[in-house]
């Protein structure tokens, strides 16, 4: 499939843009000066792990084995897993919010039909190729610098789609010389598709080497952990240069906890906070134009299963961080937690769409036209609106 | 990895030309799918294992199993069709350490969830390890699990968005053979679709590095070999989910793993150009195969390892 990025490149020259090297624009990215990071917690993180509502008279006995004993307090309901307590900071400062029960329109406890309805915004599980942050960069119309950056691997759907998108992982081998690419270039128009891609990763490839600096030249991405350390960092350091994207996604993985979830958990939590925390210090001064939301397709079962963790649940909790972030709140129409309050007796029971927290970030923090994301961004959902209250205008 | 390795080897491998239904046992009774998706930590919350240990069930292989290996996920089964596999399913494990042959396939009874049950509308007596049996009997044979296997294969031999056509004749076929896969080869194999000459299908990651690598000689520590496919974001037998690796070409083709293909061609023919005849290669592999021009620009490489480069790094090799 052909991106309009990818026709768009296929015309032009690739020996012009790796040849400045380093290129240094003499105009900034001019759109927008505001940065929007999507987390995605792969796997279904357990909302009422991460922040376990304490002060609901449910929590501990449903929770059993499971009911987090040293919490952080928030406010006289939630707290904060003590695995995230590198973010209380963060919170005292009013520059972390949650929302809690909060979900997808997803009810089948499937992965990746979730995932794909988290990505794609829509309503339905579909098969649709582009995801609702690349049409939302849309918006900004056709600007000469990618504004979407995705720090992984591979594309994922929430950012694939017509509008142009940077991918960023760390490198492994040595950049090939400018006169091969050249060659293979010219040797590949047989092959648009192929021919397009080495072209646009010639460019992104040079572009991120200049942003990068020494983050780029020192691999510390040793195992999943460091990786994902690197991977924020190296996202921060790319928002934060003025020519730089504006719109990421990373991935962090981990969360179907189906057994042993606190062992787990205290692996995965600490690493969260010190990922986001590394997101942070590399956005240096544009972090006070920076929301942070971080994700997970659903949640788990409320009580543990028989193997010391959850199962697939419905509703979760989503942090919400950045210096434009109206903080220190925990956004919640909370549903309770005893049996008969819960979602077929078993899950949090789903209260906040998660999309009217992306519309709100949306409309009031990249102040894209509220008419353009119902039609554009989030067809068919006139009846979700925009979190009030949750970033600064 | 290693379980998921043996899975392939075990139960993948030797019954890929025999019937689905077989496969789908072998599957599913093989330790390494029992460990990746909880089943062996699962137990009735009735059975005498449930009852002393207050422990319970895990729903995660009873899902998997009607949404990936068998019906698709919306293909007439909810929530209640899971918990009530997933209690059939109770006691398929494997033997521990101190017990007979530990590491293969062992009913644990005590384990096993005690009653009726009742999947997608049928009730299923209590029979211990049979029941999970009849219920794989059942997926097997399912029309979705026909019309999802067939599209599933043509997918992958054939090209991203297969012939309507030649997946309905698969699906018959399916349903004609009760789900013979060697019926299924044969189909795809005398189908027009298999002999145009066009390469439709993008290699993916694993494909790619060791087709270059086979090429250039295999003088590549494996170590090595497992490092580079990571940072292509496909290390080996670790899929990112139950739902394995994805099948369109956008997945494979993208920019910044054009870059990756791109630098890794290069290493492979620095240190592979010296000890192999390079044009005795580039025709034994790419003449009468590749375009005119991608043999004219290997021709007209500066240099043996620079033509090799090239050829690794062609849209010809970068396609099956």
């Amino acid at each position: 499939m052909l991106s309009r990025r990818t026709i768009l490149k296929a015309g032009s020259s690739m020996a012009a843009m790796a040849m400045a090297g380093a290129p240094s624009f003499a105009w900034a990215n001019g759109d927008t000066d505001r940065r929007f990071v999507m987390v995605i917690l792969r796997g279904a993180a357990d909302g009422l792990a991460l922040v376990p509502a304490i002060g609901d008279p449910n929590y501990a006995p449903q929770r059993g084995k499971l009911a987090e004993q040293n919490p952080i307090p928030l406010d006289t309901t939630f707290g904060l897993n003590p695995g995230l307590a590198e973010l209380e900071p963060l919170w005292r400062d009013g520059q972390l919010a949650v929302i809690h029960a909060t979900h997808t329109s997803h009810r089948a406890r499937s992965h990746f039909d979730a995932q794909n309805m988290l990505e794609s915004g829509l309503n339905k599980p579909s098969s649709i190729t582009d995801g609702w942050m690349n049409r939302a960069i849309g918006y900004f119309g056709q600007p000469k610098i990618n504004l979407g950056l995705a720090a992984g691997h591979q594309l994922p759907l929430i950012l694939s789609g017509p509008a142009p998108v940077t991918v960023w992982a760390p490198r492994l081998l040595h950049n090939p010389e400018l006169a091969f690419l050249q060659k293979l270039e010219a040797m590949s128009a047989v092959d648009p598709q192929i021919r397009a891609a080495l072209a646009e990763g010639a460019a992104d490839d040079a572009r991120q080497r200049s942003m990068l600096g020494d983050m780029e030249a020192s691999r510390a991405g040793v195992g999943r952990y460091g990786l994902n350390l690197q991977l924020a960092a190296a996202t921060g350091r790319l928002l934060a240069a003025d020519d730089g994207a504006r719109f990421a996604s990373f991935d962090l993985g981990g969360w179907d906890t189906h057994g042993s979830q606190t062992i787990v958990l205290s692996y995965l939590l600490p690493n969260l906070a010190k990922s986001l925390l590394a997101l942070k210090d590399n956005l240096g001064p544009a972090w006070a134009k920076t929301v942070v939301l971080v994700v997970s397709e659903f949640g788990r079962t409320v009580a543990p299963n028989g193997t010391d963790g959850t199962d697939h649940g419905e509703a979760g909790v989503a942090l919400v961080l950045g210096g434009a972030v109206k903080g220190g709140q925990v956004i919640s129409d909370w549903p309770g937690l005893a049996t008969a309050q819960l979602y077929e007796q078993r899950d949090l029971r789903p209260t906040t769409d998660i999309r009217t927290a992306f519309k709100s970030v949306m409309v009031g923090h990249l102040g894209i036209d509220e008419a353009f994301v119902e039609a554009k961004v989030f067809p068919g959902t006139p009846d979700i609106r925009p979190l009030d209250g949750l970033v600064r205008a | 990895m290693g379980m998921a390795a043996g899975h392939e080897r075990e139960a993948i491998r030797p019954n890929i030309t025999g019937s689905f239904r077989d496969l789908l046992h072998a599957s599913t009774r093989h330790p390494g799918m029992l460990f990746y998706l909880d089943n062996h930590l699962s137990m009735g919350e009735r059975s005498s294992a449930g009852v002393y240990s207050g422990r319970g069930l895990n729903e995660n292989l009873a899902r998997e199993l009607m949404e990936l290996h068998t019906l698709g996920v919306d293909q007439g089964y909810n929530q209640d069709d899971v918990r009530n596999l997933a209690k059939m399913l109770t006691g398929w494990t494997f033997s521990r350490n101190g017990e007979p042959a530990p590491g293969q396939f062992f009913f644990r009874d005590t384990y096993h969830e005690p009653g009726v049950k009742t999947l997608m509308g049928q009730d299923y007596p209590d029979q211990g390890e049979a029941e999970a049996a009849q219920a794989l009997d059942r997926l097997a044979q399912a029309p979705a699990t026909a019309r999802r296997v067939a599209f599933k294969l043509a997918r992958h031999f054939i090209a991203d968005e297969p012939p309507p056509a030649l997946v309905a004749q698969l699906t018959g076929v399916f349903q004609d053979t009760a789900g013979d896969l060697t019926p299924q080869a044969h189909t795809l194999v005398d189908h027009p679709a298999s002999w145009e000459p066009k390469l439709q299908k993008a290699k993916s990651h694993q494909e790619y590095v060791v087709g270059v690598a086979r090429l250039a000689g295999g003088a590549l520590p494996v170590a090595t070999l497992l490092e580079v496919m990571e940072n292509f974001g496909q290390a080996p037998f670790m899929a990112p989910s139950p739902a394995g690796w994805p099948e369109v070409s956008a997945a494979w083709i993208a920019p910044d793993s054009a870059m990756r293909r791109a630098r890794f061609a290069l290493a492979m023919a620095d240190q592979a150009a010296d000890r192999l005849d390079v044009p005795a290669l580039i025709a034994e592999t790419m003449d009468g195969f590749a375009p005119a021009t991608t043999l004219q620009a290997l021709r007209d490489a500066a240099s043996p390892q620079e033509a090799l480069a090239l050829a690794f790094a062609s849209p010809t090799m970068q396609r099956r």
